[in-house]
């Protein structure tokens, strides 16, 4: 599974990235607690993606029971996980809970950004 | 009985258990779904085992965003209770639960399904990658559209201030502005899956068609959302109106009537009109001189396979406007 490896650990750099870059605007202008959310929900939304490539093997090998256990527990863990920033943002008022928001879909806007911004570019500067 | 102070606590903890409740459902049908297409290319061809799980992978990170709009709307309504909360709120928190959790099911689903179709597409032409997994992505992000329009409801359900609204029968037009979107939002959601499914399998067919192929996708998603967009037509319009005081209980179960109205029917001509389109985008893929009069086609089945659900927006009118 090292292709498996590879996409985590390049997703999740870049939503890491994405995520302090963002903060640091987000500081400069005045909206630290928005900044804060955005950096917790990243962090959480990048555990999950590692967990979802992490039960992927396990998913995938062993009888159906244990893979639909597998599965089952995966979801229950993730969802679990993703629900803490939230809380927080709830509870503490120097986290705003808009920052964990997108914070929490930054994997995926990443996914979406190399894709089609990143990918774009390369293939402009490659012809 | 219970008093009025612990029902109205008590269902925004019923809310929360309906937006995540239901929300997972369509996610883990829609990754479920990615997963089993995945397994049948891995059968087919082992060899392509790395290209095929990261295309897994990340086809079911992007399905899971429907789960994840659930899960906030869950957290909110689980710890934000507002200090005073009446029956009306306390009714705005169920339907606010039910149009997210609801809506989340078509677009977990439909966001899966390309996904599936794109990891069988990957074994079948591994030099076409990059269109396949473009339309995937595509298909998947406009397919949660319908969860987006859920998440909103519930966000006006939960934040809007109705305390000039009486609450009775407030309450119903709260429990049916929110069966109103997350109803119909399921036949789209449902639908979408169905047409972007079809378009990645085409591209994989015929890469040349690409351009015609997501063309007709887009077009023919966009116009398979409008279902949702009547449920969320009705979902304002209950939000929004305005009743006088009414105690009875037939003024209450008109208001609810017009949510359930077009919330159910909105689910089968939802799904009837991602299939029109599934149909056209396959053909175009097998035959792209056909583009023109299977657009037209298209579009007049859709207009056809519709009626139903204009039917349904009528009588939610009647009884919100009329009646």
């Amino acid at each position: 599974m090292e292709a498996v490896r590879t996409i985590r650990k390049k997703y999740c750099s870049q939503a890491m990235v994405a995520a302090v870059a963002g903060a640091v605007l987000m500081i400069l202008v005045g909206e630290k607690a928005i900044g804060k959310g955005l950096v917790l929900g990243t962090l959480f939304s990048v555990v999950n993606f590692v967990l979802m490539a992490h039960f992927i093997p396990r998913t995938m090998a062993g009888s159906r029971a244990m893979s639909s256990a597998a599965a089952f527990g995966s979801i229950l863990l993730r969802f679990a996980l993703l629900a803490v920033p939230l809380v927080v943002s709830l509870r503490v008022e120097s986290v705003h809970i808009i920052g964990v928001v997108i914070g929490l879909f930054m994997v995926q806007l990443t996914l979406m950004f190399d894709h089609f911004v990143r990918r774009r570019f390369s293939s402009i500067g490659n012809t | 009985m219970i008093d009025t102070a612990t029902f109205a606590s008590a269902s925004y903890y019923v809310g929360g258990g309906l937006a995540i409740g239901f929300g997972a459902i369509g996610a883990a049908l829609g990754e479920g779904y990615t997963a089993g297409l995945a397994s049948e290319a891995l059968s087919q061809k082992p060899e392509s085992a790395g290209e095929v799980v990261k295309n897994m992978l990340v086809g079911q990170a992007i399905a899971e965003s429907a789960a994840i709009f659930a899960l906030v709307v869950a957290i909110v309504l689980l710890f934000s209770q507002p200090e005073v909360v009446t029956p009306l709120t306390a009714w705005s928190a169920i339907g606010a639960g039910l149009a997210m959790g609801l809506s989340a099911i078509g677009s977990g689903l439909g966001s899966g399904m390309p996904g599936g179709a794109a990891c069988r597409g990957l074994v079948r032409q591994p030099g076409n990658r990059g269109r396949i997994q473009t339309t995937m992505l595509i298909g998947s992000a406009v397919a949660q559209t319908p969860a987006i329009f859920g998440m909103v409801t519930a966000f006006l359900l939960i934040f809007l201030d109705f305390s000039s609204i009486p609450a009775y029968p407030g309450w119903a037009a709260m429990l049916g502005a929110g069966l109103g979107t997350g109803l119909a939002a399921i036949g789209s959601g449902v639908g979408n899956g169905f047409t972007a499914e079809e378009a990645v399998d085409g591209i994989t067919r015929n890469p040349e068609a690409a351009k015609d192929t997501t063309r007709l996708m887009l077009i023919g998603m966009s116009v398979g959302q409008s279902t949702t967009i009547y449920g969320f037509l009705v979902s304002l319009l209950l939000i929004f109106f305005g009743f006088a005081e009414d105690t009875s209980l037939s003024a209450a179960m008109k208001l609810l009537g017009a949510g359930l109205s077009s919330g159910f029917g909105g689910i089968g001509p939802g799904i009837g009109l991602g299939l029109v389109a599934a149909g056209a985008v396959k053909w175009v893929a097998r035959n792209q001189e056909t583009t023109g009069v299977l657009t037209r086609t298209m579009l007049v089945g859709m207009a056809v396979t519709e009626s139903t659900s204009i039917y349904a927006l009528i009588v939610s009118l009647l009884l919100i406007v009329v009646f």
